[in-house]
């Protein structure tokens, strides 16, 4: 029952659940020892605020979403230094944080509520459609089929928001120089 | 909305972001794709840069609450 969660703040409803969403992080990255410094880092941003103007509509789900979006980043950057360190012979790469710092989470919830505000310019329809993407790891022919348009209207909804996204790239104030 | 000069102007952040979005759908990289990836990322500073670039974006946008019923994957039951 969702009602028992709207009284509770994201931290609460996190601790809560806190095993379930640690195997949803181990899962993901395979290690317990780094399951535990996701949901660590999970349980902070959450603890912080999400940046947004949004209603968290679903906690528990939500609070799902961040743990696999940090413990699906991590894999991506743990592959992507891999992939470096095999093609260069400067030996000494550093050891990758699992954890964001205080500032690094600070830093985030600015870039996150610009992507809102971007993502809000959208039309609806456009805006649930990358959502079923970025976060229902739907394909676009999955999408297609639950919004009742074709998967050509799908690919160019999903465009358009990458575009949105991609815009923001520019920014120097979310991005530095 | 033409964006046709996006990709012509800065070729480097396009293949970035190309990467990043596909290793979303692809999740796992066919291996002669992943050392494709590997050997553009070693070529040059600013493409591992705008990697990263387009990366944190990409991960920014999975912290942004929906406002749709989103289904996520492996999310527990609310049963309490």
């Amino acid at each position: 029952m969702l009602c028992a969660l709207q009284g509770m703040t994201l931290g609460q409803v996190f601790i809560a659940h806190r095993a379930q969403l640690r195997s949803v992080a181990k899962k993901i990255v395979g290690t317990a020892e780094v399951a535990d410094e996701i949901t660590q880092d999970a349980y902070l941003r959450l603890a912080e605020g999400h940046g947004t103007q949004q209603t968290v509509r679903q906690p528990l789900s939500y609070c799902c979403q961040v743990v696999r979006n940090i413990a699906i980043d991590h894999c991506r950057r743990r592959s992507f230094e891999a992939k470096i360190r095999v093609f260069t012979d400067d030996g000494e790469v550093p050891e990758m944080p699992v954890s964001a710092s205080y500032e690094q989470r600070l830093d985030d919830r600015r870039l996150i509520a610009a992507i809102d505000s971007a993502l809000g310019t959208l039309p609806e329809r456009t805006r649930k459609a990358f959502e079923l993407f970025r976060l229902g790891d739907l394909t676009q022919r999955e999408i297609a089929t639950r919004l009742g348009c074709s998967a050509t209207l799908v690919n160019f909804m999903v465009k358009d928001a990458q575009r949105m996204l991609e815009s923001l790239r520019t920014r120097r104030d979310l991005f530095g120089a | 909305m033409d964006n046709s000069t996006h990709d012509s102007r800065d070729p480097v952040w396009a293949a970035a972001w190309a990467w990043v979005t596909r290793l979303h759908e692809e999740k796992q990289l066919a291996p002669h794709d992943a050392r494709e990836l590997a050997q553009w990322l070693a070529a040059d500073a600013a493409h591992s840069d705008a990697y990263s670039k387009a990366g944190r974006l990409w991960q920014l946008a999975g912290f942004v609450p929906p406002v749709s019923d989103v289904e996520i994957p492996d999310a527990p039951e609310a049963d309490d």
